[in-house]
Order: C-alpha cells, then structure tokens, then sequence
C-alpha cells in the first residue's frame, strides 16, 4: 500500500511530461481571425460610424482565443495544440489545427474568449501569455482578456479617446464567453479540398459597441478592470464572430 | 523506520519543495532547499514550475538591486525595500517614484512574503511572481515598461551569463526575470527575533517582556496572528480617509463596499524597524499607533467588528507591550550578507 501511493505521485507527476508528446495527425486547418468593421476588413486610418452614429477610429484590437478547437466528421472535438492564441489585428498571424489524415467533414469550430482562471493565478507566464503583450493588469492580477482602443469626438476624456479591457476571472466577475460556430457544408468542402486550407472567422468590431447591449462612446469611454461594465461588453463581443464566406487571407 | 521514509517521500511529492526536479538535474545548477522556519505553517509560494536554486537565486537579488529595472535608473527595487528597514523604506511615510513622485501607500516590509496568499496592501496581487509588474511599470514608481527593461538586460553580458547559469540557455524573457525575482524575494524569511530564540528555548523573557506579550495574546493576536504576526486578512482599522489620497483600499480591487477602507494586516515581525506605519504611514511610531487603537478608532460601517468599542490599553500595559514588540526585531536577518546588494 505504502509503495503503491508514492508510485501515485510519480505518474501523476509524469503526466505532465507527456502531455506535450503529438499523435501523428497529418493533415490541417488554418484558423485565421479576420477583423472588420461593418463589413469590411478593418483600415487603422479609417474613420467609421457606429449604430450610434458616433464617429471612431481604431487604434489597437487584440483579444485571447483558448481552447480552439474543431468538429470532425467523426463528431469529435480536434483541439488545437496550443492552448492561447493572442490574436492582434495589427499582426497577421494564424492559429493551426492538425485534423486527421483523410478528414471528410468539419462542421463545428469552438473556442472561448479569454484565459482560464486557473491561468490568471498562476503567476509569471510566456509565449502568448507572456505579460509584456500588454494584455494583463499589473495593479489587479489578471488578464485582459479582450481590449479595443481609438479615438472618437464623442469620448468623455480629454484625449479624445476610447479604451475598453475587458477581463475578468473571478466570480461573478467572470467574463470569459465560449463561442460556437457552424461551418456550412460549402465551405467545409472548399477548405478541405482547398491547398491553403484556410478557416476565416471574420470579427466584427462594430458589435462592441451595440448588439446585447447598447454602449454608445459617449456614456462609457473607457473601462480599466474587471466588474458588470466589463462583462457588458464582453457579453457583446461574444457575438462579433462569424465564419466568413471567403478563403481570402 | 520503513514509515519515515514513505512519510519524508510523501511530503517532498506532497508539498513541491522541490527536491525531486528532473530540471534540475539536467541543468548544472545548484538546488537550494527553502527553510521552513520551525513552528511555520507550510508557505503559499511552493515554487511550483520555478525550482529554488542558487543561481536563480543570485540572479533574482542581482535584478532586485538594478536601477535598470526602472525608467530612469534610479529605482530598483531595493530603493523602496531596504535591507535595514527590514526591505520597508526608512523614515518615508509614502514612497518615491520616478520624476519626484509620490506613490499612495506605504512600502511594505518583504518579510515571509511567500507565506501571504495575496500581496498589497489592497491583496489586488494574486502571486508573487506577477508582483513586481506592478511597481515596475506604474508611473509614478519605476515607470518603465517590461520590454524596454528587458531590452536593456540583453544588452547586458552579465545578466546572459547569469540567465543561462539558472536556466540553461541565455534567453531573457519576462517569465525568467520574474521567477528569479520570486526566488530571491520569497527567500527574505525572518525568523531569529528573541522571540523565535524564546520560542526555541534559546533565550527568555524579562518579566516586562513576558507581560507584554501576555497582553499582546489578549488585545492584538486576532489580526496579528503568531507565528508570521499577521492573519493576512483585510480590515478596516478605523483610520479616516485622507481626503487628498482617497485611497479605500480593498474596495479598489474587488468593487464591494463592504471593502471599502479594508486594508491587509501587516506583519508585526520587524516593527521598530519599519516605521512609519499604517498604509500611509500616517503614524510615526509605535506608540502612536496604540494610541489610535486606545483613543481615536473611527467607527464606521466597515471598521472592524473587534475595533469598535477601541481597546482598552493602560499606559503600563503600553510600556510593556512597547517591549514585547521589541522582541520581534531579527537582527540576523537584516545583516544576512545573502540578501545584501551583490558586489557586480
């Protein structure tokens, strides 16, 4: 009994080595975050009206993706591997998925926004989750999980401009939302006969602004922390993506 | 005998102090053993994904004295928390930060930080590794962000020597720096006050002493609980807000009024050696502080339940509680050459 409860610890502590280790998968999916307003690929030098008829520009727009995964034709989830994307609509980067060899069907393509509890109390991190992005509260631990940044003649602060992070972790205060998207049987084909194999989740700015809730620039310029305001928002963002009709990068 | 060692086995696994460490192993480092001072409870920071070892170690104390860690060189970590005030800053009841500012609260003493859950005296930190974040890129303290810090580092032959002696390759990252910063501050544990010696049966008690500290069990170990001196609560001690700085603490970080005016009970291990006191210092001495307890406790709707009705000290319970405390002072901790500012 004795042997058999230190040799517990050991596996449990060996999990975490292999974890890491990869099946052979051999084929894959590109996800890649496109974002737009009002319809169209974002410009950082446009001006763009919102609902509100309030005029604004975009200066910064990042936003966490976790746990991305896709739905395969055996109605499995095919995670991706790494478990944060910081998604940065001034970097072009992607996000891969290896799928199996000879998948027929993708139908489902899941992920959350945000980061884990469990990785905001956790202490120092890298890769995407490195603090030094600029997507995390130094005065109140944890990530911002989602962050818009521009100017607009109707903010309330003396610069002109608009920032909202958008966080959360604990609680009630929790404003990490899991989004589910349907893939058409179209567009699954194309992808899957595709050579670039690209997934377009087009994201759409315009929604932070008015979709659950209405939040005019005017009556709410910036939010810092994590509380109901913040969850606002994020409840609106959670409806900003949409699997594009294109393959265009 | 054969249960001795399971049970030794059991708590090196149980417990994470870092014994076991294939990492440590690979790499040509030194480990170093985190000493749990007798009659501690076991820390919160277990050094869980960041082995305690010398060379983490060093690096972390080289990086808590650099100035470049801040905008303009001139405040490293060490010029709020110094040695001698017990890692407090003498003499200063708010601290100084970049371009002549003041900062809204008063440095906290870095002692046995690695047994606090949260940090601040708001709790607004939720690890010691994410801590020095914090000061280091508020404006009005070191006023630097963690790139250009970092940037500055690389540039530096020293600091990749000393990265890829703690961990293998001469990478420097935030993560790395964190968790040398996390070694060396979680090392900082004070526990060779008289009072450990009399608690050890190394020393005794005068008469005054041994008054004193019967007085402090009946009126002050609730929130400053034996033996780190602090239950690492939040309360609101009945100190009036100072209009210019509003600070309501607690309330700051969770939102509810409830907290508001709460702040973290500090150790009073060390406490002739770091006045002022109070989060922002208002008070200039020991005595001073008895007294708000004694005569000037506001009571509001969060002050704390056992502050109320004030406590009831005499002037000689006063005197002799002045001397326990003294007892609380390490003298062995503040010369420790360990933690000095490294000669490089």
């Amino acid at each position: 009994m004795k042997t058999f409860a230190s040799c517990l610890f050991i596996s449990l502590f060996s999990t975490g080595f292999i974890n890491g280790a990869h099946q052979g998968y051999g084929d894959s999916v590109r996800v890649r975050f496109r974002a737009t307003v009002n319809g169209q690929p974002l410009k950082f030098d446009s001006t763009y009206t919102n609902s509100f008829g309030e005029d604004f520009t975009v200066t910064a727009f990042r936003f966490y993706v976790g746990h991305l995964a896709l739905n395969n034709s055996n109605n499995t989830w095919v995670k991706s591997r790494t478990a944060y994307h910081l998604v940065d609509a001034k970097i072009s980067t992607s996000e891969i998925i290896e799928i199996p060899r000879g998948t027929k069907k993708i139908t489902k393509l899941k992920f959350q926004v945000g980061v884990d509890s469990l990785d905001n109390v956790s202490g120092a991190q890298d890769g995407d989750l490195d603090p030094a992005h600029g997507m995390f509260w130094t005065w109140n631990t944890g990530y911002v999980m989602a962050k818009l940044e521009g100017n607009s003649s109707f903010s309330k602060v003396p610069t002109g401009s608009f920032t909202y992070h958008i966080g959360g972790y604990k609680g009630v205060d929790k404003a990490i939302r899991n989004i589910e998207l349907s893939i058409s049987n179209e567009m699954a084909i194309a992808i899957l006969q595709s050579k670039t194999d690209d997934l377009i989740v087009d994201v759409e700015i315009g929604k932070w602004f008015d979709s659950v809730h209405p939040l005019k620039i005017a009556e709410k310029s910036f939010v810092h922390g994590p509380g109901p305001t913040a969850k606002l928002y994020a409840d609106n963002y959670s409806t900003m993506f949409s699997i594009a009709n294109d393959m265009k990068p | 005998m054969m249960r001795r060692i399971f049970i030794a086995i059991a708590m090196i696994f149980c417990f994470g102090l870092f014994v076991f460490n294939a990492e440590i192993e690979r790499l040509a480092v030194t480990p170093m053993k985190f000493p749990v001072p007798k009659g501690f409870p076991l820390p919160e920071y277990r050094f869980q994904n960041n082995p305690l070892t010398k060379e983490g170690f060093e690096l972390g104390r080289k990086l808590f004295y650099d100035g470049r860690l801040s905008k303009d060189g001139n405040f490293p970590c060490a010029s709020c928390h110094q040695q001698f005030a017990s890692f407090s800053t003498y003499d200063h009841p708010l601290s100084h930060g970049f371009n002549d500012q003041f900062t809204t609260r008063n440095a906290p003493a870095l002692i046995n930080v690695a047994w606090m859950k949260e940090l601040h005296w708001d709790g607004g930190i939720n690890h010691i590794e994410v801590q020095p974040l914090s000061p280091m890129t508020a404006s009005n303290e070191m006023a630097e962000n963690i790139d250009s810090v970092l940037t500055k580092l690389r540039a530096d032959n020293s600091y990749k020597k000393m990265f890829r002696a703690a961990y293998g390759d001469d990478k420097i990252n935030s993560q790395r720096m964190l968790k040398a910063l996390a070694q060396f501050v979680a090392m900082l544990i004070s526990a060779d006050s008289k009072y450990d010696k009399m608690k050890r049966g190394e020393a005794s008690f005068s008469a005054t002493e041994k008054s004193g500290y019967e007085i402090f069990q009946n009126k002050c170990s609730s929130c400053h609980r034996e033996p780190l001196f602090t239950d690492d609560s939040y309360r609101n001690t009945g100190l009036p807000v100072n209009p210019k700085l509003n600070d309501f603490g607690r309330m700051i970080i969770t939102g509810k009024s409830e907290d508001s005016l709460k702040f973290k009970v500090p150790s009073l291990r060390n406490v002739y050696l770091t006045a002022p006191y109070g989060h922002d210092g208002r008070f200039y001495s020991i005595g001073a502080v008895i007294d708000h307890y004694r005569n000037s406790v506001v009571d509001g709707p969060t002050t704390d339940s056992l502050l109320r009705k004030k406590i009831a000290i005499n002037d000689d319970e006063k005197y002799d509680l002045l001397q326990f405390l003294r007892t609380l002072t390490d003298s062995t901790f503040i010369k420790d050459k360990r933690f000095a500012q490294p000669a490089n």
